[in-house]
């Protein structure tokens, strides 16, 4: 048997033997004392989440990636512009650029901005509790998407391209560098109530092995791990029966092993054995928050958005390379009316969360290693929406042309600002990033050039940002 | 930045309005290609074609300057320089120049491209791989079959196979191993051939008379059933990315009512085995074959028509389309050439938009229009989806009615929008594409609008148009005295007689002169209103009316319904300006239709997906999208299929799409690639790896097969055994290297860790499909019929008790376990399976009910015989499960099993047993024995 799913570019982080021990798998219970004699053969081990090297020393090991799918706007978030204020109710000086839907007059926010922290970072009023942490934060403000409509902009900033499927960035994370704790997923992507617009394509592993899709998980079943995980606890035996089963089924098939020989892929089965049952305890373990004692529970708040991103950081300190947030099923962000009212809600449904995410982190001295990622998949127009008749609603188009992204830990630059938007918020007018930037940028933070990071298919070699993408150095501390 | 100028901003180029376009990406350039080179295909290129080359190309360039190569931009040193003076001052440009406007993010593009020193990649210097290269490449050689070499061992000198593998072994000091055992051997033709475990008694039975003609009686005997077609279809599907669903759809209805049609096809296919090189020909043409209306082969064309249908965006449905036939049957991948010419191999972008032509001249006919595969009551399903296609119909034509009236009567506002975004004779800082009518529709998603068709036609015209001729004449003026220029203009236009009298009139009468082109456009639509507005009332009079008697106007109607006008479009055409509610509307209309069907979908009888012929009138001209991009048009392509098709000649397309004659060149007697694709796969369909490691890949960039002269062999053999997949199966399954035992060997081992010369047979984990049916089987659980609508339980329900085969494939949200068990995304055509040991998989061997649930049925069956002891129990339930008795070790530990409860038969709680019995097969199934193939 081949393993099809190992990337040759990479080298064993660990050693077969320690694989093995890290999992708490002593070789006596195995049974197979025999096998690292075999170690000439290691480089066709059949664990494709085994832990691999990056190509050069990294500033982050896991990222945490808060998703406000539908659109953030960022004059009402993260970018703050006066002039759009004076224009409001009157038409832009500039003409509107093309969106989805038509818009019209200048739209001045209807929030208040503040300056926090040393760094001076205006942060508008309903994210207020991510005030304190400003002086951690790094706010891109000159984001640039392809196209104003939100399937095609999930697709490229989860995948890298528009249309086509390909691999999403959880995927390539742990292709490129397997999972730091083998008993729990590599990529988890957390949505209460349902699937976000576009579904498991967000999280779709494509082309590469199926292992490296990303585990959905619905948090408004939090409670329940079995919802959680499939087939995470048996239904009908206990721990002592399962114990039981497993140690004559690790008979049966080390008494096969030995008539067959020692036969790589039957050898990789027989750990998985161990390897799972671990898994159902560690999974359990990982998302129950009533774990957590009560003061860490009340700092995250009490929406469902808090919960999952308490269970964020206990997936992160275990050693889940790459865990998505999603604000909700489809796409609450995407506010075409009613922006005031409904961006505010939603900002307080996260933004508790985020900051005791941050404080958190810093407590427990993962922050300088997770970089923590939020955003949309575009921004909105500083413009008026309105309807195919000319009438003005009360929210915002979508724009891809400039929006907001924040980055904090994992090695960015603290209480700093990158690239701007025209006066109006508009366009990017200084420094425009481009998604693929962005994705270089990450893949750098996590030690891999994303030129390098390939898979080769359909006799080329693919990668996350296709034939695009610079690294912004200007970003990274 | 210091040049911040919004004045960029202003200059709302073309570019913006084609801000919708997915900018396609799919460059696939080589290592060859520099940082600098990438930055300038992929960023700096496509400005320069969109904004300058309109004008600064050719030999009537503007100014002498030329962009259009690189040649021209170096060899006059004015052009460079007069670049990089507006580049990087701006406001030079501004005053000192015409307005060149670009969007502010295109200008820091080239402001960082002349910075960094205008680099313009001199391809002439680049190693690329020639076409001598490919030439020689040996997958686009002709087969030529080599006699199989004598071998030392006389067991291995008689079957062709057998003598090919040896002989490799033997120069690399490798020896093959001996047959696997009467029993391994039945078990593993079991599972390869139909997908099922043998019940014990089947093994039994076999193993009583087993000698030397058994082996192949057995083969023949399974081949014969109808589960060998349920196991080797699976196979085809895997390629032919077979899905029940669309994929991610924002409107409408995500199910396929019908994409099972194709997969009870090619079921039907194996098991009556069609030959190959027919049922190429089938799938992608077998309405041009078949001359029955009804003719079962149609749906075959289902593989063309199951993909993905990316959200309805034709141009990704067609390259789809593209990518699994020549993947699919020749191993190379045409999608490369979507932009540029392949770059490695023989496959440059105007034969991928001569295949595009094939398939864009072929329509899907709405589901209400399928033709039915089986007779039995048809009616209630047709007339309710007949009538449910008269209210999508009638919504089309309402759109197209009213897309065509807002292009010819309302065509002012075209005009005035065109007017707006030209940087010479815009008068507003931006353009109004709200009218009193609506919108102007270039402002939707899925539109293109009819922007485009208008800024096409005006560019096609000279002053000399007896219509637009004042247009144009207008047009060309300077800003600058505009008013005096076009008076003077117009009164040489009136002496001449030539032009349209309506026009002139109107415009010498217009109240406030021309200040600037805004006014000229006002004109114009003033002038289609009166005529259409006379048209109509006529009308009411009339409805036959089609003229309005008066000169001018007539010439005017004449000219909106001629082939030039940018309003005259096809129904389909005009899809591409419906505005984003519309597009949705329609989507939920057609998703009725289907709905029909899906509504009983039990009851609707099954229909063929098909594809049929655009009428000859309405055929389309394909021209080459430059980069991909669909409104950079380029050339016209040839009607042909391409030479790499058929691996002979270019065909010419006669007449209708060219899918006949894309099947022909795919069958052609002297294409090298499809039989040895074919042959490969089904190499590695046994085996679990190709002699080609690549099944998908024949190019250039592909490795060198393990086996060359087997595979040639196979190939020629196949086509002379008139290319049946049951002949080549017998034909691998009767050879020695199919029947090595599969133990490990050190000193092989040592040599060739992963087997790549066949020294053993490779353990091979089971297909998801054979494990989860062989346990249905044991349990006596398994639903032994064929075809039909899709399962919608998931395979791990204990309710679904069919093959796997017959599970709902979700494109967009595949079942978990399917997932876990390496189940390829059905979004694309998979060359092979990938093969992983997760723990994911033992989870779910471990803990799902399904597993549990029919490892209790094993124990319920052997109990209900009243076996007399508990080691008789245990025996039974080890041979139905390993299909072997357990030997004397295997009995005490299955009996230790049970050491801790009382041995005493009466003492022995019933319950506890039969619970351990449970845990016990389950131990047995999911076990490595079970679990893989020796």
């Amino acid at each position: 048997m081949k393993n099809k799913g190992t990337n040759p570019g990479f080298q064993s982080l660990l050693s077969r033997r320690d694989f093995l021990s890290r999992s708490g798998m002593g070789m006596a219970s195995l049974g197979l004392g025999t096998l690292h004699s075999h170690q000439s053969h290691g480089s066709t081990l059949t664990n494709p989440l085994e832990p691999r090297l990056p190509h050069f020393p990294p500033k982050a090991k896991r990222i945490i990636h808060i998703f406000f799918n539908g659109g953030l706007s960022h004059v009402d978030s993260f970018d703050p512009k006066p002039e759009l204020t004076k224009y409001h109710g009157k038409k832009l000086k500039s003409p509107n650029l093309v969106t989805e839907r038509p818009t019209g007059t200048g739209f001045g926010t209807p929030y208040k901005f503040q300056n926090y922290g040393q760094s001076g970072i205006p942060i508008s009023e309903i994210f207020a509790p991510l005030g304190q942490h400003a002086d951690d934060l790094c706010v891109i403000r000159s984001m640039q998407a392809d196209v104003p409509n939100h399937e095609p902009s999930l697709m490229l900033l989860n995948c890298g391209d528009n249309t086509l499927s390909r691999p999403s960035m959880g995927s390539w994370l742990t292709y490129g560098l397997g999972s730091e704790n083998e008993n729990l997923p590599g990529f988890i992507a957390m949505c209460p109530g349902g699937h976000p617009v576009k579904g498991p394509d967000n999280w779709r592993s494509s082309f590469l092995p199926g292992i490296y899709e990303g585990t959905y998980i619905d948090t408004n079943n939090y409670k329940e791990v079995t919802k959680l995980i499939h087939n995470i606890r048996n239904p009908k035996y206990n721990r002592s029966q399962q114990q039981r089963q497993l140690s004559l089924l690790q008979s049966i098939n080390n008494a096969h092993l030995n008539k067959v020989g020692k036969d790589l892929a039957l050898e990789a089965r027989i750990m998985s054995y161990e390897q799972a049952f671990r898994m159902q305890m560690e999974a359990s373990e990982a998302f129950d928050i009533s774990k957590e004692p009560e003061y860490i529970r009340e700092r995250y708040g009490k929406t469902v958005q808090s919960k999952q991103l308490l269970i964020a950081r206990r997936l992160a300190e275990r050693g889940v390379r790459f865990i998505q947030v999603w604000h909700g099923k489809w796409q609450p962000w995407d506010n075409h009316d009613e922006i005031e009212k409904n961006h505010r809600k939603l900002a307080g449904e996260c933004a508790q969360g985020i900051a005791a995410l941050i404080t958190d982190l810093k407590e427990r001295g993962l922050f300088e290693d997770t970089l923590i990622m939020m955003g949309g998949e575009f921004g909105r127009t500083p413009t008026i929406e309105q309807t195919n008749k000319g009438d003005d609603k009360q929210g915002r188009d979508h724009n891809h042309h400039g929006f907001s992204f924040l980055l904090a830990g994992g090695g960015v630059k603290k209480g700093s600002t990158y690239g701007a938007t025209d006066e109006f918020g508009f366009e990017a007018a200084i420094n425009p990033m481009h998604v693929h930037d962005l994705q270089a940028t990450v893949l750098h933070l996590m030690g891999l050039d994303h030129e390098r990071l390939t898979y080769r298919y359909a006799s080329r070699d693919f990668r996350l940002t296709d034939v695009h993408g610079h690294v912004v150095k200007d970003i990274i501390g | 930045m210091k040049n911040k100028n919004l004045s960029f901003r202003f200059g709302l180029a073309l570019g913006c309005l084609l801000v919708f376009i997915q900018p396609f990406s799919n460059v696939c350039y080589s290592a060859s290609f520099t940082d600098e080179d990438r930055f300038f295909e992929s960023k700096v290129r496509p400005i320069i074609s969109k904004n300058c080359l309109s004008c600064h190309k050719g030999a009537l360039a503007k100014n002498g300057f030329r962009l259009e190569s690189r040649s021209h931009f170096f060899s006059n040193p004015q052009t460079r320089i007069n670049l990089i003076l507006k580049t990087l001052r701006p406001s030079f440009s501004k005053t000192n120049l015409d307005y060149h406007t670009l969007a502010l993010s295109e200008y820091q593009i080239l402001k960082r491209w002349v910075e960094q020193g205008t680099h313009w990649p001199d391809y002439s210097k680049k190693e690329i791989k020639k076409s001598e290269d490919t030439i020689s490449h040996w997958a686009f050689k002709p087969i030529k079959p080599k006699a199989p070499p004598e071998v030392s061992d006389i067991h291995w000198n008689n079957h062709p196979i057998d003598r090919f593998i040896y002989h490799r072994l033997a120069t690399h000091g490798l020896s093959p191993s001996k047959k696997a055992s009467p029993r391994t051997l039945i078990r593993r033709l079991y599972l390869t051939v139909i997908g099922l475990h043998p019940s014990s008694d089947e093994l039994k039975y076999h193993l009583k008379n087993w000698d030397s003609t058994s082996f192949e009686k057995l083969a023949e005997l399974l081949m014969g059933q109808p589960a060998y077609g349920e196991k080797w279809a699976r196979h085809w599907l895997d390629v032919a990315r077979y899905s029940d669903a669309k994929g991610y759809v924002d409107a409408g209805e995500v199910k396929y009512p019908f994409a099972y049609s194709f997969r009870d096809y090619v079921i039907n296919a194996f098991n009556s085995d069609l030959s190959f090189d027919q049922f190429v020909r089938e799938q992608i043409a077998a309405d041009q074959f078949s001359t029955s209306q009804n003719s079962p082969s149609l749906a075959a064309l289902g593989f063309l028509t199951v993909g993905h249908r990316f959200n309805f965006f034709y141009d990704e449905i067609i390259d789809d389309r593209i990518d699994v036939v020549t993947r699919g049957f020749l191993g190379l991948s045409a999608s490369c050439a979507r932009c540029h010419d392949h770059k490695f191999d023989p496959i440059p972008t105007t034969d991928y938009y001569s295949l595009f032509g094939v398939f864009r001249n072929s329509t899907e006919p709405t589901p209400n229009l399928l033709p039915t595969l089986n007779a039995s009551d048809v009616k209630p399903f047709q007339n309710e989806a007949n009538n449910r296609a008269t209210n999508y119909n009638r919504f089309r034509e309402n759109l197209h009615e009213e897309i065509t009236t807002a292009l010819s009567k309302w065509s002012g506002d075209y005009l005035s929008y065109i007017v707006q975004i030209s940087p010479n004779h815009r008068t507003k800082p931006q353009p109004e594409y709200i009218t009193d009518r609506g919108l102007v529709r270039i402002k939707s998603a899925y539109s293109s609008g009819g922007i485009i068709r208008w800024q096409k036609f005006l560019n096609s015209i000279d002053e000399n148009h007896r219509i637009f001729g004042f247009w144009k004449s207008a047009w060309n003026l300077p800003k600058e005295n505009f008013e005096t220029n076009l008076s003077l203009k117009l009164e040489s236009l009136k002496s001449s007689g030539w032009h349209n009298e309506l026009v002139l009139e109107t415009a010498s009468n217009w109240p406030d002169g021309f200040k600037n082109m805004d006014i000229v456009s006002k004109i114009y639509g003033k002038v289609f209103e009166t005529t259409f507005d006379k048209l109509e009332k006529l009308k009411e009079g009339d409805p036959r009316e089609t003229m309005t008697g008066e000169k001018s106007m007539d010439e005017i109607l004449t000219f909106f319904r001629s082939s030039s006008s940018p309003s005259l479009l096809s129904l389909d055409e005009s899809e591409d300006v419906y505005l984003l509610d519309e597009s949705s509307s329609n989507r939920r209309n057609f998703a009725e239709i289907e709905r029909a069907f899906l509504e009983k979908w039990q009851d609707a009888p099954p229909r063929a997906m098909v594809m049929i012929d655009r009428p000859e009138n309405e055929k389309i001209t394909q021209v080459v999208y430059k980069r991909g991009d669909k409104h950079l048009e380029g050339r016209i392509v040839p009607n042909i299929i391409p030479a790499w098709v058929s691996g002979t000649e270019e065909i010419p397309i006669m007449k209708g799409s060219g899918r006949k004659e894309l099947a022909i060149a795919l069958t052609h007697p002297q294409n090298p690639l499809t039989p040895r694709v074919i042959v490969n796969r089904i190499w590695e369909w046994h085996f679990g790896q190709g002699l080609v490691k690549t099944p998908s890949d024949f190019g250039t960039q592909s490795q060198l097969p393990s086996h060359p002269d087997l595979l040639d062999f196979l190939a020629d053999w196949f086509i002379k055994n008139n290319w049946s997949i049951k002949k080549l199966n017998k034909f691998i399954l009767t050879s020695n290297t199919w029947q090595q035992s599969s133990r490990v060997r050190p000193h092989n081992q040592d040599l060739d860790p992963d087997n790549n010369l066949l020294w053993r047979r490779s353990v091979q984990r089971l297909d998801f499909e054979v494990m989860r049916d062989s346990i249905l089987k044991m349990s006596q659980e398994l639903d032994l019929q064929i075809g039909g609508i899709p399962i919608t339980q998931s395979p791990d329900d204990i309710l679904n008790k069919r093959r796997t085969i017959y599970s709902f494939v979700d494109r967009e949200n595949l079942s978990d376990v399917f997932m876990v068990f390496d189940f390829p995304s059905p979004d694309i055509s998979a060359p092979k399976r990938n093969e992983t040991i997760v723990p994911q998989q033992t989870l779910f061997l471990l803990n799902n009910p399904f597993i549990i649930h029919h490892s209790r049925c094993i124990v319920d069956k052997i109990l209900q015989k009243n076996p007399k002891t508990l080691e008789q129990v245990l025996s039974a339930l080890h041979f139905q499960i390993l299909l072997r008795r357990p030997n004397r070790e295997e009995s005490e530990s299955l009996l230790e099993y049970f050491s801790d409860i009382n041995k005493d038969k009466a003492a022995l709680s019933k319950n506890e047993v039969q619970s351990r019995l449970v845990e016990i097969a389950q131990a047995l199934i999911v076990s490595n024995e079970f679990q893989f193939m020796e």
